[in-house]
């Protein structure tokens, strides 16, 4: 009694070509049975295997090169590319942990090691960010979002402090902004403004309202490759995040805190900026900004 | 566990660079592609479940970001239908496109078949390895192989000549 024979289809030949029936010579040597009686099919399965080994010649040579020194880097530095979609994440992740509060003034701002405090929601955020949330919040284009029948963040914040903000100006630093928004939950808001620059690294601006008004120096801190620099201004607590160094991040932070800080001895109404012509402050709407539904444009 | 995981990594990354010189035709972007690959795997080193194939895992990250990157770029090199079809209906000894080396033939496929076949082809996967990878059922992995091997033979590879002398030899 013999076993049939199964018939040979293209997915015999594709296999065959690719080497892939090696681990079952009874079908490789039906397949080479089949292909002899057949010229046509024969030649085809036989251009597939030049073509293979063509292609595994080409790039052969790669394999015996050198490895760059900064792909084995990229496995120790347990650093993090604190990208955009990343830095975006960190904010929305501190607010959700509900812990703004010493941050924005709520807690006294000599609360036990704030700098470590700080830290450690970031590389949580920066964590949980990596796991959850891709590419989110990445802007498609380059352009400030926030247009008609949405919550404009700066109109927001204004009100909050009752004083017209503007976005801090880091053109000179060589950023600009590319996205704006609220993110924040149970009462704990922020507004989230997305800094990138050509051939630099991004960085994402955290201001928050605060109740107190005293002013601070500027904080730095570093974890696992991110480095925040933070401090309070009067009414309003910020931080800004970047992989970057020291010197960078402190450039950032005073840019910031000099574009609130140039008109503090002229008109109070205008104490923290006047938002710039074609950027008015829009009315503020009712808010119910659950940070994990806020999508990148800032909108729900 | 880390250090476990970076010296499985570390293995891979010849062949990571390879797969990426391939997409890429650029050894500089090739190499950065195969950075921005290694430092997401580090940082998502807990998302990798050992059930799994490392292989895959990375070169599934690696095809991930370069797909990010060409979108971002609007970079579309894929040869038209029409005009794979146009030469595949030729007589081979009148087809236009016989100087073409196999990198430039590749480079002209959709990404999506150049992808597969360099798994299979290049790096040795099997289909279900190479479904894996790209996320893909396998029969998707069938049909982009088989496409894009009739593009390559209607781009010209193997010319006549060169599947002639793979025959003598």
């Amino acid at each position: 009694m013999t076993q049939e024979s199964r018939p040979i289809d293209e997915r015999d030949i594709q296999a065959y070509a690719d080497g892939l029936l090696d681990r079952d010579p009874a079908r490789r040597i039906e397949v080479e049975q089949w292909l002899r009686s057949r010229p046509a099919e024969a030649t085809r399965c036989w251009d597939y295997r030049v073509q293979n080994t063509l292609i595994a010649e080409r790039y052969a040579g790669v394999l015996e090169e050198p490895v760059p020194d900064r792909l084995y880097r990229a496995l120790d530095a347990h650093r993090s590319v604190f990208g955009l979609a990343r830095a975006a994440a960190f904010a929305a992740t501190i607010l959700t942990a509900g812990a703004i509060g010493w941050w924005t003034g709520v807690e006294s701002v000599s609360s036990p090691s704030p700098a470590l405090r700080f830290a450690e929601l970031v590389s949580e955020g920066s964590r949980l960010s990596q796991a959850s949330h891709g590419n989110a919040g990445v802007p498609a284009s380059g352009q400030l979002v926030g247009g008609a029948g949405q919550v404009h963040p700066l109109g927001w914040l204004s009100e909050q402090i009752t004083i017209p903000l503007r976005l801090p100006d880091l053109s000179a630093l060589g950023y600009m902004p590319v996205e704006r928004r609220l993110v924040g939950s149970r009462g704990a808001k922020a507004v989230e403004v997305k800094y990138a620059g050509v051939d630099r690294k991004p960085v994402v601006l955290l201001i928050a309202p605060r109740w107190q008004d005293e002013t601070s120096d500027i904080e730095i801190v570093e974890r696992e490759g991110l480095r925040i620099a933070y401090g309070f201004r009067g009414p309003l607590g910020y931080g800004v995040a970047g992989e970057m160094n020291e010197d960078v991040i402190r450039q950032v932070a005073e840019a910031v805190q000099r574009s609130w800080d140039q008109s503090t001895t002229g008109n109070p109404a205008s104490a923290m900026g006047i938002e710039p012509s074609g950027l008015p402050v829009e009315p503020v709407q009712p808010l119910a900004v659950n940070p994990r539904t806020v999508r990148g444009d800032g909108t729900m | 566990m880390t250090n476990d995981i970076k010296w499985l990594i570390s293995r891979e990354i010849p062949h990571l660079r390879r797969y990426a010189r391939a997409l890429l035709q650029n050894a500089e972007a090739a190499d950065d592609l195969v950075q921005d690959c290694l430092e997401r795997a580090i940082r998502k080193r807990h998302l990798w479940r050992r059930e799994g194939s490392i292989r895959s895992w990375l070169f599934r990250i690696l095809y991930r970001i370069y797909l990010n990157d060409q979108k971002q770029r609007g970079r579309s090199k894929s040869i038209p239908i029409e005009e794979a079809h146009l030469q595949s209906s030729l007589p081979r000894q009148e087809k236009r496109i016989e100087v073409l080396d196999v990198a430039e033939a590749l480079d002209r496929l959709p990404v999506e078949q150049r992808a597969a076949i360099l798994l299979v082809a290049l790096e040795g996967m099997t289909y279900d390895e190479a479904a894996s990878t790209l996320r893909i059922p396998i029969g998707t992995v069938r049909s982009r192989i088989s496409r894009g091997r009739e593009g390559l033979l209607a781009l010209g590879i193997p010319s006549p000549t060169a599947a002639r002398l793979r025959s003598v030899k």
